[in-house]
């Protein structure tokens, strides 16, 4: 599984051998682009070429095409590789500064360094006044530090935003590629005083066209069902339900709730009339068929809360079950379900509700799989005692006391790489 | 006399040759940025380098100012050593890319471009002014053209593309208002 680096096949030095021979090819790159002259850099903004925008987008695109592709067949872990977190402010900001520094200056950083190495003078002046720059925004930073730190959206992706899938994001994004790509070659066609690009032949956005649409449709069309990729994760997890290793008691759940140190997420798989009629307070109500819509959210919240647990609750285990192999599937970490469902966590906590005769035992003990043995007066939600596990009184810590389980909650640390970028 | 050239003169005398057509230069640049994600899981950068050797030139001349600083303690607070870290050997084989790509087609001169209108003094200056303007934005964006908008970007960071958005629509719009100094 990719990338190789989580799971440290190469070592320090290897990724450090691998990081140089990366740079090569970018460095090589950039400069067969033309980005070692500011003149033709620059030459986008007035359309005497198009150069800037056809390598960098083709660059994005194809990266995109490749990266998604390869998630979808499973050998990459987009949850490890690096996306930039969002800041929007001062992302805003520091991207207006960029579109000036460019215009003014005539390179970008990478382009700057690339052109300093093919002895452009212009480029050593960028390189210095760079130098300048970034010291003068550590010693200035401390005065706009909230506003730096502000407005942080953690590892928020473009389908989180407007909630659309994978493929449709990426097909999109080559669809919009490919009309700018167009648009730039008339203006260029327009604009240009002399014929200063000769890739402006209208073959090539065609051919361009076709290779970065049907990789976006590949994608697109391959892109895997929770159900398929839980097939994949089966064979590694399936075990951990057969043994019973994720299935926590209600004792262990209320011994978790209780722990302010971990945060404790629970999510109520039920459908509404279920939720209605009785649940806990505090949780989340997420029905079994959006649990998948909400995997990335939950994934989020292991990002910024290092030490969140998931325990899925039904009646019983059935849809808890399947809650849980949905969230195995799109790799949410730490999540459990709570054995034997509400059955068994108002058999633990409910004598004092069914004393008051809020509710009581089904006539069938027969205990099925996702059906619930008691019957409630009303839907009464979550005003019941045993609905609040969470709180810290007297009869918390007299249950806390009598119950005993043995813990089966293991947290893991949130997968990812620590830096990244331009960190 | 005819002097003997210096390897020198030889290496920046080679006849220049046009640029490669964009589209496969980004098709370079696209399968690199893909090999360094499947690899490594860090995408492409360049402005951290400058982030870098600020820390280690801060931490030479005023060492203990490094340590009140967030951005330098981030860099080089305590023993830390600034350029251990993955950017300095990305950048490294940058430069020898670079060189090799220039060297090979003619394009390692001595020279200073410019556009037309402008003296080299001028050119220079604007040059100092713009990289100090670019990359006190790029500190603020937490990446560069490379870092936020091609890394994120392929990687569909929101964020990266919100930056990425700004920074050419700025660029397009200033153009014209600056137009003398490249047309």
């Amino acid at each position: 599984m990719f990338p190789l680096a989580s799971i440290n096949a190469l070592g320090k030095t290897g990724v450090f051998l691998i990081e140089v021979l990366i740079g090569f090819a970018f460095g090589f790159g950039l400069e067969i682009s033309g980005f070692s002259n500011s003149y033709v850099l620059t030459g986008q903004f007035y359309f005497r070429n198009g150069r800037v925008i056809k390598a960098m987008f083709t660059a994005i695109m194809v990266a995109m095409v490749l990266i998604f592709g390869s998630v979808a067949l499973g050998i990459l872990d987009y949850d490890v590789i690096w996306v930039d977190p969002t800041y929007l402010w001062p992302g805003i900001v520091g991207g207006l500064l960029m579109g000036l520094g460019i215009i003014i200056g005539g390179y970008c950083p990478g382009t700057s360094i690339v052109s300093s190495v093919s002895l452009k003078k212009d480029a050593w002046f960028f390189v210095l006044g760079g130098l300048f720059g970034t010291f003068l925004f550590s010693e200035t930073e401390p005065l706009f530090h909230y506003f730096y730190n502000d407005s942080f959206y953690g590892r928020l992706t473009v389908m989180d935003v407007f909630h659309i899938s994978t493929g449709l994001t990426v097909t999109i994004f080559v669809i919009l590629a490919v009309l700018l790509f167009w648009l730039n070659d008339v203006l260029v066609r327009k604009y240009a005083r002399e014929d200063s690009d000769p890739f402006l032949k209208r073959g090539w956005v065609g051919r361009v066209a076709i290779v970065l649409v049907a990789g976006a449709l590949i994608v697109w069309a391959i892109w895997p069902t929770w159900q398929q990729k839980w097939t994949r994760v089966a064979p590694k997890k399936a075990p951990l339900l057969e043994q019973y290793q994720v299935q926590i008691s209600p004792a262990e759940l209320f011994s978790s709730l209780q722990d302010h140190k971990t945060n404790t997420v629970v999510i109520d798989v039920r459908d509404d009339y279920s939720y209605n009629l009785f649940h806990l307070k505090w949780e989340h109500h997420i029905p079994l068929n959006e649990l998948e819509a909400y995997a990335p959210i939950l994934k989020k919240e292991v990002k910024e809360v290092p030490l969140t647990v998931f325990v899925l609750v039904s009646d019983d285990e059935g849809k808890s079950t399947e809650g849980w192999k949905i969230l195995e599937a799109e790799g949410v970490p730490n999540v459990y379900i709570l054995s034997g469902g509400f059955n068994s966590l108002i058999m633990t906590f409910g004598d004092e509700d069914i004393e008051k005769g809020l509710c009581a035992p089904a006539p069938s003990s027969v205990s099925e799989v996702e059906r619930l043995n008691y019957y409630f007066k009303g839907a009464l939600g979550d005003r019941y005692r045993a609905s609040d596990l969470s709180i810290n009184d007297e009869w918390a810590e007299e249950m806390l006391e009598k119950l005993k389980f043995k813990p089966k909650i293991k947290l893991q640390k949130p997968k990812g790489v620590a830096g990244g970028g331009c960190g | 006399m005819s002097e003997k050239k210096s390897w020198f003169q030889k290496l920046t005398e080679r006849p220049r040759k046009p640029y490669a057509n964009p589209y496969i230069g980004g098709a370079i640049l696209g399968v690199t940025l893909f090999l360094s994600l499947m690899l490594t899981a860090n995408g492409l950068g360049a402005s951290a380098i400058f982030a870098r050797i600020n820390g280690f030139l801060v931490n030479l001349v005023a060492p203990s100012h490094v340590d009140r600083v967030p951005q330098l303690i981030k860099v080089a607070g305590g023993s830390r050593n600034p350029f251990n870290n993955w950017i300095t050997f990305e950048v490294t084989g940058l430069i020898i890319g670079a060189l090799t790509a220039s060297i090979l087609f003619g394009r390692f001169k001595v020279e200073t471009t410019k556009g037309p209108r402008v003296s080299e003094k001028t050119r220079w200056l604007l040059a100092f002014i713009g990289g100090a303007i670019f990359l006190y934005g790029a500190r603020m964006a937490r990446g560069c053209t490379s870092g936020q908008v091609m890394s994120g970007g392929a990687s569909l960071s929101a964020g990266s593309w919100s930056i990425g958005l700004v920074m050419f629509t700025i660029a397009f719009i200033v153009a014209y208002f600056v137009r003398k100094i490249w047309n």
